[in-house]
């Protein structure tokens, strides 16, 4: 890329940016500020008087310090904390955190990884954890999930569903030594969390949420373990497009995304629920259907689909229970 | 250079209203730049409020040898990065073994919120915090080399390099993009 293609593009991220920020105002925060420092303003002018005008007051403080000094050291509770503390180092370590927009209401959910060794091992664990708050204010775990041996945790990205308030949200973390990518899928809804994509170990793998599709590449297995690290750049990239599908409650299909761009030799895999069936029709010239799978427990389909020749058609999704129904993604397909 | 108004040895209420002065010209600017660090919206918010407290203690002591507008920016930098030390960022727990988290530092730049908004943008903003600052600083709020030095405090040459790296970085993962 050349110097003016980059400052184009970063003038386009400046469009962006400027776009973003119109919802990132400081206005609403400006009667807070001064209601903070009156507050603590009123609070310290009252201390100081309380203090300097009575020399009763300060030794009543003291006293009042070293009690609640005490208490703290000597309380069973305290025990109790230097317990957990202990406890906690044997855990593995906490964490880093972000808040995740799932619903309108603010912090209602967050998100942790946490660090989970084996015991006597160095190995790193990471345990991620998506928590909810309940109305009385306490946060309640709703997923969690063991991403085993790595190291770099990437925030989690959220994938809106078009025409409703479901929400796909994309965790993973990779090893940075070794260079695998763990991810995982999950869909939230009326406080329902449904994994759709559990996939460990991916060589050489990246992941992110693109245009209503979750894009993935890789390289072979195969390819990868006989590869030594210095040539692993010259290996050929698997590159698969992820389209999740729902059904609506009046039983319609609702697809992430009505268009999909492939490179020939690219692959296509729609994921969605396995508790209605799906009729898939398809431009046979174009694409060609690789594989099916259902998830162990049986709630969700992958159909996978491979692109072959260049050219744009539709797919068609139809419900079995009522072919009518008809939901279509269009899918062209390019030269590499 | 932005116009002051004379607050050395004034009474609350004058204070109040120059804090207000303050709030409205820089508010929307110190949100931007705790985001720029953070990228967390709600501690963004949470971090230009603290500012503003901060001014308004501060008020008295400002002796005018930098612009508010440096010396605002400075305080926000300075929350920030507080804020990226803190155990409210790296930790839940006021305790547990730290130590691993040193192993994962270089990492905790991608442990944010994921940026909405525009593609390149949100390439900008999955840049390492040193790069990710002084562009965001200098294509977004088009402030020059000279006053971003100030504001982070650190040489002016460091920025340019910083810069300079920040573009190949950017032109990289951009090329990459558009190859898929």
């Amino acid at each position: 890329m050349k110097d003016r293609e980059l400052d184009k593009k970063l003038e386009q991220a400046r469009i962006e940016a400027d776009r973003f920020f119109e919802n990132l105002k400081f206005a609403p925060y400006r009667k807070i500020v001064q209601k903070k420092i009156n507050n603590s303003s009123d609070g310290k002018r009252r201390f100081q008087i309380g203090l300097l005008n009575n020399k009763k007051r300060i030794k009543g403080v003291a006293i009042i310090g070293i009690f609640i000094f005490l208490t703290i050291f000597l309380a069973p509770k305290t025990w109790d904390v230097y317990r957990y503390r202990y406890v906690s180092k044997q855990m593995g370590s906490p964490i880093l955190q972000q808040s995740v927009k799932l619903d309108n209401r603010r912090l209602s959910h967050w998100f942790n990884f946490f660090m989970l060794n084996n015991p006597g091992q160095k190995d790193h664990n990471l345990l991620a954890v998506l928590w909810k708050m309940e109305p009385d204010g306490k946060y309640k775990m709703i997923y969690s999930s063991l991403l085993e041996e790595t190291d770099i945790p990437k925030p989690p990205m959220i994938m809106e569903m078009p025409q409703t308030n479901n929400k796909f949200i994309l965790i993973s973390s990779k090893n940075k030594n070794k260079e695998y990518l763990h991810y995982r899928l999950i869909s939230y809804e009326d406080n329902t969390i449904k994994t759709y994509l559990e996939e460990n170990f991916i060589p050489d793998g990246k992941i992110e949420i693109k245009k209503g599709t979750l894009l993935e590449e890789k390289v072979q297995p195969d390819e990868y373990l006989k590869t030594k690290s210095e040539q692993m750049s010259m290996l050929r990239k698997v590159v698969t497009r992820f389209v999740p599908y729902q059904f609506t409650g009046d039983g319609r299909i609702i697809l992430s995304t009505n268009y999909v761009k492939l490179k020939k030799g690219d692959y296509l895999t729609l994921v969605g629920d396995n508790y209605k069936l799906v009729q898939v029709d398809f431009n046979k010239k174009l694409i060609k259907k690789v594989g099916e799978r259902t998830s162990s427990d049986k709630t969700v389909q992958k159909t996978l689909f491979q692109a072959v020749e260049s050219g744009i058609d539709f797919l068609k999704l139809r419900p079995d229970y009522n072919d009518s129904i008809e939901e279509r993604l269009l899918i062209e397909v390019i030269e590499p | 250079m932005i116009s002051k108004p004379d607050i050395q040895k004034i009474s609350k209420d004058e204070r109040a209203e120059n804090l207000e002065y303050l709030m409205r010209r820089f508010g929307d600017k110190v949100v931007k730049l705790a985001y720029y660090h953070v990228r967390d919206r709600y501690q963004a918010e949470d971090i230009a409020q603290e500012v503003f407290c901060k001014v308004y203690e501060k008020l008295d002591s400002f002796r005018g040898e930098s612009s508010y507008y440096t010396w605002i920016y400075r305080i926000t930098v300075n929350k920030c990065r507080d804020y990226l030390k803190s155990a409210a960022f790296r930790r839940i727990l006021p305790w547990g073994n730290t130590r691993k988290l040193n192993q994962i530092q270089n990492t905790t730049n991608h442990l944010f919120e994921a940026v909405e908004g525009g593609e390149v943008f949100q390439k900008v903003m999955d840049l390492p915090s040193k790069y990710r600052i002084v562009i965001a600083l200098y294509y977004f709020e088009e402030l020059s080399t000279v006053e971003i030095s100030e504001i982070l405090n650190i040489k002016e040459s460091t920025i340019r390099t910083r810069l300079c790296r920040a573009r190949e970085k950017l032109k990289k993962t951009l090329s990459e993009e558009a190859a898929l």
